[in-house]
């Protein structure tokens, strides 16, 4: 423990009854404590002729920088970004902390705008901006309710991009996939140490790249959300780098069936790894059968997935189940179990891996086929059960 | 047999009596008792009805007496005499007329917390009530934690959770600090030392927190047997608090015996193995189906006679299920099964550590086995109270390993039942975790320019932490600042959050075997050093000390290694000087610890066969320490060497005894000429950076301490020494103990030497 406090009773000793009346560059009143930057430009200045989404315009889009990463009680923000839309303009509002003892004003006069907002919209907004902010409000003392509605962009970013940038974070997103490139941005492990200096020496000079940083990352929101609903909603195709599974996941969830197709299958044709294939194929299974399209079923499992060895064997497996379970054919299911079994004993006489338990799954499914075919209805939306 | 034939054999067999170095007997005591007070709330009132209880123990109701008048209460009562009822009394009576009241439980560890939790939901089901009493710690999924901090009207933790998990983020717990009524500590004397001094920060951290939030929560404490419970309490809560230590609670007759095992080697001082001689008596208490526990020191220890108590069973042709094990290690459930065998009655005997010492319920034994002398009055009495049943006889028996307190204890044991138990020390305002604490403290809420935290040095601790950019100070506040979760860094159970982790590469695939802390590796796991784990031997290849890893191999030699650490001591400055000549004292010291060499002995023998350089940084330690100026003897240097060597060995032993300390946790140095006294000097120092309070005490203990010294070196039976009292021959030479001796013999007539 002692190595924590390098030097502590010496340097005790030495500050003695003069460290009581010291007093530091951040004393005294000198301005308001806190201020509010604003700036409001034209909606095509920021976004060019697409101007701004029209439902985007009851929504607050928001991100803070703080005084550490760590979270809990001792975490202040001390730059607020905000950033709202009407057809025409874009305001950014920027509440920044002069000194310390202001929070309290400042969370007051922040208190409106949060509670007017229909939709708040951040990027990591529900683990850390919230919290930090919510954690605040409570020191303070005032009351405040959590916004109808919050977007963390945090999750689609990591389905549709985590992938092939090896990275969600908003400023690698920003260059590959909005085609952003940030000039002079500081690096935000670095924001807590430089508001610090600004508090010890009243300088904010060095704070310039911080306002510059957060009115980019608000704005930023703003494009990414667009961005993230024409894809998704819209069904429009994304530059790549893009994580193709991702956004077919991103698409179902939110309703665009056939627009996850095409985003699954473009997937399986670009995907070379084939547990990531198995688990793609898998999804447009899914979304295939719920709408009893068998046809396509079969094609999948026949010509799209397969790969090679066990892959290959398990989308036979696969086709046998269509044959038998949906077209009620079952010589041609048996033909493709037979096909996947000669597959097997080969896969297990080379010692591949995964090898003894595709032979078990065989086996099963051999031995279950010697059972009469379900008497069901062809063409049944929910399959029967075994 | 019954217990009393058992007993009356020992005490008449020859072969066995003779070793029995003290036979104490405790009468039975009647029960005091008091009427359910009228002022309880009549579900709680139904419901204690429902499960038989129509009386409160004494002590029960002047615990309700004194928390109905709005104090602070410590309730001092040895284990099994109905503890828990006392604090769960007013809390439930609370949570009944206010659904909103909060209450916050901490025990020491996990295992108590689940423990005490379902007990306390058992009295709220059978009231019916809607209360919500949860454990919140580690091992609580994230779903359940927020659900706990919206309703959970108890929240049961330990003080580990509080200090990392809670406090920082007292703003998800609005509710809780908002309405806490009860904060409830149990098992009060485990917050002594290191831990003590810890805990009191944190307790001035919740207690800020409870401020700024509006509560003002009432604390009720609950203890083992400790010499001075309201000082403790008072000094963890500073405030004062009510004492309430008489016990209302029957207890049958009892018989308290040490047995100390006979002599087999008299040069080296070596006596027959405590842990066998444990496992022979076990077995008569086996074989005649006497319901025993063993408490045994280690985890090993308790291992090894686990199997001696299987051996036994089967021998008394009992099913294997009827004895078991019981230790820090075992998981949760497998501890409950053994827990609820031992209140059914399904186990039979037990051999435990001191994982079963605190209050877990394991309903009432008939016998008690302590192998080795646990090391404090008080944990003795705690171990031994879990042999005792409100009517019939029984017993415990201290059985003594060669450890110099073991032997001090047996050979005297008017020591032992003559006084009271050690007082618990703590030092909150330890500079080194005041400011550990100031930090964590500021983390949570700024710093009031007026507040108080602790002693007043405040102002300069927050002017160190704003040198090291970690709060800012601004119109008379002080705002944390530092991009950091200060909590992490902090752990209450130990000096020094690192350790050293040694890895064994013998096998293909490396696996830990162990730790150790920082301050002990250079002496145990330099490199080329034999390490000792388990009965196993290992070489130790590497020691990468940047890294605090050692890297070691599996073998089998016929020696050992040991290190010389050259210790220096240097006294910066000096508080109080005793009377007398030559005087003794104590004061704050930088202590260096350079390791020079290392040492190859032969495992049979002792006999040196090799050396080696040992290449290690050296480290300090800023502490505390007593000392004690040595008259000059006229005699040469390497016997003065001897002397002082000797004194220092036994001085440090006596000493953890009286301050209920682990002995490792005082360190020991001597100058054959202190810089600073001009004389010989034996110093003992506080190895917990800062110090908690050791020296002091000594200080004050001077006369006492001394006095037991010369006791144990002079009823030692050994010729020259050994490791029960001044410490081996090889280290203190042939006149190291008759020195020793002498020096102490003359030192208990002040101004006798000179």
């Amino acid at each position: 423990m002692a190595d924590a406090f390098p030097g502590l009773r010496e340097r005790l000793a030495a500050m003695g009854a003069a460290g009581r009346m010291r007093r530091t560059a951040g004393d005294g009143d000198r301005g308001p404590a806190f201020e509010v930057r604003r700036t409001t430009r034209p909606a095509h200045e920021v976004f060019g002729p697409e101007g701004a989404h029209p439902d985007d315009e009851g929504a607050l889009f928001l991100d803070i920088e703080t005084t550490g990463l760590a979270g809990g009680a001792g975490t202040t923000p001390f730059l607020i970004g905000l950033a709202r839309l009407d057809r025409e303009t874009v305001t950014v509002e920027q509440y920044f902390l002069r000194r310390l003892g202001g929070e309290p004003a400042m969370l007051e006069a922040l208190r409106g705008r949060l509670l007017a907002a229909e939709t708040l919209v951040t990027f990591n907004g529900r683990r850390f901006d919230w919290p930090i902010l919510e954690a605040r409000y409570v020191i303070a003392r005032v009351p405040l309710r959590p916004p109808p509605d919050h977007a963390d962009l945090i999750g689609p970013a990591r389905r549709l991009w985590h992938r092939p940038l090896g990275t969600h974070r908003l400023t690698a997103i920003e260059r590959a996939a909005l085609g952003i490139a940030r000039v002079d941005d500081v690096d935000s492990s670095l924001i807590p140490a430089l508001y610090l200096a600004y508090l010890r020496t009243g300088d904010a000079a060095g704070l310039d790249a911080v306002f510059a940083h957060n009115a980019q990352d608000v704005l930023c929101l703003i494009h990414l959300r667009r961005r993230v609903r024409r894809w998704v909603e819209a069904g429009e195709d994304p530059p790549p780098p893009v994580d193709w599974e991702g956004l077919g996941v991103l698409r179902q969830r939110a309703g665009a069936g056939e627009a996850a197709l095409a985003a699954l299958r473009r997937a399986l044709a670009v995907e070379d790894d084939p547990a990531v294939r198995w688990r793609v194929a898998q999804r447009i299974a899914r979304l295939l059968r719920r709408d009893a399209r068998w046809d396509e079923l079969l094609e999948l499992w026949v010509r799209e997935a397969p790969g090679r060895g066990v892959w290959r064997a398990r989308a036979l497996i696969e086709a046998a189940r269509v044959w038998r379970r949906r077209l009620r054919q079952p010589e041609r299911a048996a033909a493709a179990l037979e096909e996947a079994r000669a597959l097997t004993e080969w896969l297990l006489a080379t010692g591949a891996p995964g090898a003894e338990a595709l032979e078990r799954e065989v086996r099963a499914h051999l031995a279950r086929d010697r059972s009469p075919v379900p008497r069901a209805p062809a063409g049944a939306s929910t399959p029967p059960r075994r | 047999m019954t217990l009393e034939q058992i007993l009356d054999r020992l005490r008449t067999d020859p072969t066995l009596a003779r070793h029995l170095t003290a036979w104490h007997e405790i009468p039975a005591r009647k029960g005091s008792y008091a009427p359910l007070p009228a002022d309880l709330h009549p579900r709680l009132t139904a419901a204690l009805r429902g499960r038989g209880i129509e009386r409160l123990y004494s002590h029960q109701a002047q615990t309700w007496e004194a928390v109905r008048a709005g104090r602070h209460v410590v309730v001092v009562t040895p284990t099994a005499s109905g503890k828990t009822l006392c604090y769960n009394l007013p809390v439930l009576d609370t949570l009944l007329a206010e659904p909103s009241a909060r209450a916050l439980y901490l025990f020491p560890t996990k295992a108590l917390s689940m423990d005490q939790a379902d007990e306390l939901l058992g009295l709220v089901r059978a009231m019916d009530a809607p209360i919500l009493a949860y454990t919140y710690d580690g091992d609580t999924p994230g779903e359940a934690r927020r659900a706990i901090r919206a309703a959970g009207h108890v929240v049961v933790t330990n003080p580990d959770m509080l200090h990392a998990a809670i406090l920082p983020h007292h703003t998800k717990w609005l509710r809780l600090f908002e309405h806490l009524r009860y904060i409830v500590i149990d098992e009060l004397h485990t917050y002594r030392g290191l831990f003590g001094s810890h805990m009191a920060n944190v307790m001035r951290r919740l207690r800020r927190l409870c401020r700024f939030y509006g509560s003002a929560p009432q604390i009720v404490c609950a203890s083992a047997t400790i010499g001075n419970p309201k000082e403790l309490a008072e000094r963890l809560l500073e405030a004062p608090v009510t004492l309430v230590d008489e016990n209302g609670a029957p207890s049958g007759p009892r018989v308290f015996a040490f047995y100390n095992p006979p002599v087999v080697n008299r040069e080296l001082g070596i006596r027959r193995d405590a842990l066998s001689e444990a496992g022979r008596l076990a077995a008569e208490f086996i074989r005649h189906r006497i319901p025993l526990i063993a408490f045994a020191r280690s985890r090993r220890a308790a291992e090894l006679l686990t199997t001696g108590f299987r051996r036994a069973a089967e021998a008394a042709h009992l099913p294997p299920g009827r004895v078991a094990g019981y230790r820090a290690g075992y998981l949760p459930s497998e501890r409950r099964a053994i827990e609820d065998g031992l209140r059914g009655g399904e186990i039979l005997a037990v051999a435990a550590t001191n994982a079963l010492e605190l209050g877990i319920d394991i309903g009432r034994l008939r016998a008690a086995l302590l192998v080795g002398y646990p090391g404090t009055i008080a944990s003795t009495w705690q171990q031994a109270g879990r042999a005792g049943r409100t009517q019939d006889l029984a017993a415990a028996i201290l059985i003594a390993t060669s450890d110099p307190l073991d032997q001090y204890i047996v050979r005297h044991p008017e020591y032992f039942f003559g006084r009271p138990p050690e007082a618990g020390l703590v030092n909150p305002d330890n500079l080194y975790v005041l400011t550990s604490h100031v930090r964590c403290a500021a983390f949570e809420l700024p710093i009031d320019g007026d507040e108080r935290f602790g002693p007043n040095t405040l102002p300069e601790i927050l002017a160190y932490l704003q040198d090291q950019g970690i709060v800012h100070h601004e119109a008379d506040r002080w705002h944390y600042v530092a991009d950091a979760y200060p909590a992490q860094e902090v752990s209450l159970r130990s000096a020094s959050t690192e350790n050293v982790v040694i890895i064994d590469t013998t096998d293909p695939a490396p696996r830990v075997v162990g730790e150790v802390d920082l301050a002990s590796a250079p002496g145990l796991v330099h490199d080329d050093a034999i390490y000792l784990h388990l009965g196993q031997q290992y070489h130790v290849d590497r020691l990468a000390w940047d890294e605090r890893k050692a890297y070691v191999h599996r073998v089998a030699v016929d020696y050992y290694t040991t290190a010389q650490i050259a210790v220096d001591i240097r006294v910066l400055a000096e508080f109080a000087r005793g009377g007398g000549t030559p005087p003794p004292a104590h004061g704050e010291v930088v202590v260096t610890y350079r390791p020079t060499i290392y040492k190859k002995l032969t495992l049979a023998r002792h006999e040196n066969v090799g050396w080696g350089p040992i290449h290690l940084p050296e480290s300090t330690l800023h502490t505390t320490a007593y000392w004690l100026v040595v008259p000059d003897l006229a005699v040469p240097r390497e016997e003065l060497q001897g002397a002082l060597v000797a004194l220092s060995h036994a001085l440090a032993h006596v000493a953890s005894l009286f301050l209920m300390c682990d002995p490792r946790d005082l360190g020991r140095a001597y100058e054959v000429h202190s810089p600073h006294t001009g004389r010989p000097t034996v110093y003992l120092y506080d190895t917990c950076p800062g110090g908690v309070g050791f020296a002091e005490r000594l200080y004050r203990l001077h006369a006492d301490v001394l006095a037991a010294a010369r006791d144990l070196v002079a009823a030692c039976p050994c010729a020259a020494g050994c490791p029960s009292c001044v410490g081996p021959v090889l280290e203190v030479g042939a006149t190291g103990k008759a020195r020793a001796l002498q020096v102490l013999d003359a030192r208990l007539v002040p101004g006798a030497v000179g």
